[in-house]
């Protein structure tokens, strides 16, 4: 028969596994990887352009991650040197939370609007795009691409072609 | 004599509780769920109405509006064959929504917002079938476009796409999503995660949640969005009967010191740009010709 010491230690224990594991599932990182389907290789200044983004799930079991369904932009970060090129987003009235259900394997794809912002001569650009789940502590970022900004007027849907996608599964809202 | 005017008093008091109590209990969020105004970058996000700062403002809607009556007849959305009860029932639940969050948001330098998060909690004698109408006013009166997109940045307008724009006030969302055809806030494939289930929160039988924003910019210097949002009954075919309600909302404006800033610009742009071979003569405001 355990003492009540023993019993306390016992619980102390339990209650130390359990949030040990907790925080483990919390850190676990998403087998998540950010693609771009579409860039153009040229921003013009103040013109908005959309870049379709998809996230992919490179694991072999489901996965779900939350979103936004009108500001899933504010869950993305640019990387780069200084900030010519910032998201263009849309006011919102309705701003509700969704899961996104992926199958190994499968994909969603949404755009996301972006914009240059002036300059004098035209700027090349080394930039990546970060995706954080709603919820998570970890951010999600694509490979490094190129593209310029342009003062002027450039041919603004001089997109790359496509890499290959795997399997695409349309989200469960 | 006395005696009856003790009682008359004492039926008068009953008739006003019972007044006072009809309609749902609105349970206020604790302060880690509350943020009243946020500034950060160019502007300032305040939450209007916010009872639990401000003791005179209220949460809870007295009656339907005649705007929201007037969206619903053939608004900017239109309910082709719904019909609308808006007063036999009205406040003729008891049940309890407890706000579990609000609180002022920024979520970009140029924007403005709220969350709002709640819960119902049905009363046994409330009806079964619950649902959201959101009723959305632009403050002041602005077009809403769903897609016209701002630099997040500096708030500057951008590009705009085919949807058309909703003008002053509106059954949100402005383009209903279609998939029921009604005035519901959440459509029919959102319901059923909405309904009779529990959250971090605690249980609900019927949830809500919102996180709307809108630009602040030179353009738009102050700007914000209203809600009304209705608890109704819904019988499953065309007609709704409105049960409850309360409004929310936020206003934009920019940062105290940006304000300051253009003010100062503004008149330095003024005194800059006064027609040449005038001067002014001190404090007495007169202007005198040179030479």
């Amino acid at each position: 028969m355990l003492d009540y010491g023993a019993m306390k230690n016992v619980a102390i224990f339990l209650l130390g596994v359990t949030a040990t594991n907790c925080t483990a599932q919390e850190n676990t990182p998403l087998p998540l990887a950010v693609t771009l389907a579409a860039v153009p290789r040229v921003l013009v200044a103040d013109r908005p352009a959309d870049i379709e983004i998809v996230l992919h799930n490179a694991g072999d079991a489901p996965l779900s991650f939350g979103t936004w369904s009108c500001g899933w932009d504010t869950q993305w970060q640019i990387r780069q040197d200084g900030n010519a090129i910032g998201i263009a987003a849309p006011a919102c009235t309705r701003n509700v939370r969704r899961t996104i259900r992926l199958a190994a394997g499968g994909t969603y794809v949404r755009s996301l609007t972006f914009v240059a912002r002036p300059v004098v001569g035209a700027t090349a650009l080394r930039v990546a795009l970060g995706f954080q789940p709603l919820d998570a502590s970890r951010r999600y970022w694509s490979a490094p691409f190129s593209l310029s900004v342009s003062p002027g007027s450039a041919p603004s849907s001089d997109d790359d072609p496509p890499p290959s996608q795997p399997g695409r599964e349309d989200y469960q809202p | 004599m006395k005696t009856q005017t003790c009682l008359a008093f004492a039926v008068l008091g009953l008739v006003l509780s019972t007044a006072v109590e009809a309609g749902m209990i609105v349970i206020y969020p604790d302060a880690a769920n509350h943020r009243h105004t946020l500034t950060t970058g160019k502007v300032q996000s305040t939450l209007t109405p916010d009872p639990v700062f401000n003791a005179g403002e209220f949460f809870l809607l007295d009656n339907v509006s005649a705007t929201v009556k007037t969206e619903l007849a053939g608004g900017d959305v239109a309910f082709p064959g719904w019909t609308f009860d808006y007063a036999s029932k009205w406040k003729g639940v008891t049940g309890s929504l407890t706000v579990d969050r609000y609180t002022a948001e920024k979520p970009y330098p140029a924007f403005a917002g709220a969350a709002l998060d709640a819960r119902y909690q049905r009363a046994s004698t409330d009806p079964i079938r619950l649902r959201w109408i959101q009723f959305v006013q632009t403050v002041p009166p602005f077009a809403f476009d769903p897609d016209q997109t701002f630099d997040t940045l500096t708030g500057a307008a951008l590009g705009n796409g085919a949807l058309p724009a909703c003008v002053g006030a509106f059954i949100d969302p402005c383009g209903n999503d279609g998939t029921d055809g009604g005035p519901f806030y959440w459509n029919s494939a959102e319901i059923a995660n909405e309904t009779s289930g529990t959250n971090a929160f605690g249980a609900f039988d019927l949830h809500f949640s919102d996180f709307p924003r809108v630009t602040v910019s030179n353009t738009y210097p102050k700007n914000g969005l209203s809600f009304q949002l209705y608890l109704v009954e819904w019988d499953g075919a065309k007609n709704v009967s409105f049960l409850d309600g309360i409004r929310w909302g936020f206003i934009g404006v920019p940062e105290p010191s940006v304000l300051l800033v253009t003010l100062l610009g503004l008149a330095l742009a003024a005194l800059w740009c006064r027609p040449r071979g005038l001067t002014t003569a001190g404090a007495s405001g007169a202007v005198l010709l040179r030479d």
